[in-house]
């Protein structure tokens, strides 16, 4: 620690697993407390539950750096603790998972202190998410989608506030019932600890622009709720695009091929009902058929890798 | 002595390194090899036998006395072992590929040069490899024919069949010796170097069988016996008396010609006879039998497919002729 700064930063090690042939899996916290007060907020922001996910490592890499070195005026108000690599064997591989470290991390939480060894690494992360008063986790695309900064909630009015807190593209709210058992967001809300989770971009890449908002957007959240204080609050961030289980198109590939993409065709663009969004061709027997949007709406996702399976998700729109 | 190559720095990970031992002091030096790839654990756990066995003599808790230099890598490959794939994980390279390396390249190549540079002054190098092409080896030892000194230290191992190979072989018919690019495998280039190496082969992948490891291990005894490296009786068991030599014209390569699943009916070490069925091919789906798999000579069963799904004319078994 260093006694002088007016916030506490300790780089901890939570957790660590001894693997055959010398190596090791280290769980690190970067913590930060106020040195002038007692904290009574504490948010963890974790990401890299599946290993192909890079953008987060970014993130918490500029909110550490950004927190160690707070601009005059800034003050810590609350606790903030950053998991920049939740999944270290499948990080270091740059892999979703690894069968030998079991199968997807974000579906065995709370996890098991007492259980299998990827049951206490689920254990030893729930261990610091679960005591907080807000948990993000964050997460990219796979390497198929690209997808625009989006928060997916519950749906229930505070946890939609704080979604829109944040200024990114799309509030993506879903009924409890519709988490999926067994991930971090699912076992925190049982458990009564608010969980946003933000998606970005795409698996194994980082798109510096996504993050960058990101990064900005948790700021404005910290700022909002009192985690941070003395920044400048943006009086009218960027309104998202309301997004529920009702309201979202997708866009799937009728045929297998190639999926090209119209030309000019961004995230984030309007499409009417009606109008491409690129086409499917077979280079073997020269066939092309279209992808048409079926209703209005924002496009928030787009597919990267061009290899297609009938019924392969293109893209995805908001309709409003 | 523990010593180690490296480390090689891991994003998300400790640093990396690679495990060696060391016994013993001046010449001659013989250097063990193991875990090339990550699914050779046989290979992996014959080194365990050998510096424990190393340790215990140089306490003086064996009747064994060392007058050379032992070196023993076992694991070459650590992440490759932990998740039990045969190349590098991170990006599929095959380490056994990349040859003599390159200290300023890729991590491969790095890892490869310090292997490399650690072992291209011995007077003998032993690799202890896994199988390959999905097929389970009959103890055996692999030389290069230029190296006539080789092939005796090779027969001292005492190992069931030593084959001994062309540098560089045209593929002819009826010949297992497939040209396959060897330029950047550990053996070519230590052999280039002037190192006598002897390739070991025992066993199947992904598993440790305790039976070929240790005939392995006793070999190993009987080969720093014999090199002058360590002074004592002969170790037990006792090997193979006369081992088959043989070139890669000896061997005959038993094909499948239906595409199914696999199903063994001999074993390892077998003395077949002329049109004995060695194995069937099958179609679950139909369940019919589509094939009856059989030798066409008489010989010694030295390999013999593990993977279960076949395809058409997929390399299934390996014979050494008779009379050879
Ligand atoms: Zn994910």
């Amino acid at each position: 620690m260093v006694a002088s700064a007016p916030v506490l930063f300790e780089r901890k090690q939570v957790f660590a697993l001894d693997l055959p042939f010398a190596q090791q899996i280290r769980l690190i916290n970067h913590r930060f407390e106020p040195r002038w007060r007692h904290a009574e907020q504490e948010v963890t922001i974790l990401t890299g539950l599946h290993g192909d996910e890079l953008d987060g490592g970014y993130i918490c890499h500029r909110l550490s750096q950004f927190l160690q070195r707070l601009p005059v005026g800034w003050r810590l108000e609350g606790a903030v603790n950053l998991l920049p690599s939740a999944n270290p064997l499948a990080g270091s591989l740059g892999e979703r998972f690894v069968p030998e470290a079991g199968s997807d991390l974000n579906r065995i939480f709370p996890g098991d202190p007492d259980g299998s060894e990827w049951e206490r690494l689920a254990a030893a992360i729930f261990a610091i998410a679960g005591r907080s008063t807000a948990c993000f986790d964050i997460h990219s695309s796979n390497s198929f989608l690209e997808e625009l900064p989006q928060v997916r909630v519950v749906h229930e009015p505070r946890l939609i506030e704080w979604a829109n807190c944040l200024g990114l593209d799309v509030v993506w709210s879903h009924s409890q019932h519709n988490w999926i058992a067994g991930t971090v967001a699912q076992a925190l809300f049982e458990r009564g600890v608010p969980a946003l989770v933000i998606e970005l971009g795409t698996g194994r890449r980082i798109h510096r622009g996504h993050c960058e908002r990101v990064f900005q957007g948790i700021l404005q959240w910290m700022l909002a709720v009192g985690v941070l204080s003395g920044g400048p609050v943006v009086a009218a961030p960027n309104r998202p695009l309301q997004a529920s289980e009702f309201n979202i198109v997708y866009i799937n590939a009728e045929t297998g091929g190639l999926f090209l993409p119209r030309p000019s065709l961004n995230l984030g663009e309007r499409l009417k009902r009606g109008s491409r969004v690129g086409q499917v061709i077979d280079p073997l027997s020269g066939q092309e058929a279209e992808v048409i949007a079926p209703l209005d709406g924002h496009l928030f996702t787009l597919r990267v890798h061009p290899l297609v399976y009938a019924g392969s998700l293109v893209a995805r729109l908001v309709h409003l | 002595m523990q010593k180690s190559l490296g480390p090689l720095l891991v994003p998300f990970g400790g640093p990396l390194n690679v495990a060696m031992q060391e016994f013993g002091r001046g010449r001659p030096v013989l250097s063990v090899v193991g875990g090339l790839h990550g699914d050779a654990y046989n290979g992996v756990y014959t080194c365990h036998l050998l510096i424990e066995w190393l340790r215990r003599q140089e306490l003086r808790q064996g009747p064994y006395q060392l007058r050379g230099k032992v070196r023993v890598l076992p694991a070459v490959n650590p992440p490759g072992l932990l998740l039990a794939s045969r190349h590098w994980p991170f990006d599929n390279t095959d380490l056994d590929r990349v040859f003599p390396g390159y200290a300023q390249g890729e991590t491969t190549q790095r890892l490869a040069s310090w292997v490399f540079e650690q072992v291209r002054h011995s007077d003998c190098c032993v690799e202890l490899h896994g199988p390959e092409n999905h097929l389970a080896e009959w103890p055996r030892v692999q030389v290069y024919h230029s190296q006539p000194r080789a092939l005796d230290l090779a027969q001292i191992l005492g190992l069931p069949v030593v084959w001994v190979r062309r540098r560089s072989t045209a593929k002819t018919a009826h010949c297992y010796e497939l040209p396959v690019r060897t330029q950047g495998t550990l053996a070519h280039n230590l052999s280039q170097a002037g190192v006598d190496v002897l390739v070991i082969r025992a066993g199947g992948g992904q598993a440790i069988e305790p039976e070929y490891c240790t005939r392995v291990f006793a070999g190993l005894v009987r080969l720093m016996l014999h090199m002058g490296i360590v002074l004592g009786p002969p170790p037990e068991p006792p090997g193979t008396a006369s081992p088959r030599v043989v070139t890669g014209t000896a061997v005959q390569p038993v094909h499948c010609r239906t595409p199914g699943l696999f199903v063994p009916a001999a074993v390892l070490g077998e003395s077949l006879a002329e049109g004995e069925v060695l194995a069937q091919v099958v179609d679950p789906l139909r369940g019919e039998t589509l094939e009856r798999v059989h030798t066409t000579e008489p010989g010694l069963l030295i390999a013999l497919r593990t993977h279960p799904v076949v395809m058409q004319g997929a390399l299934v078994a390996c014979l050494v002729r008779d009379g050879h």
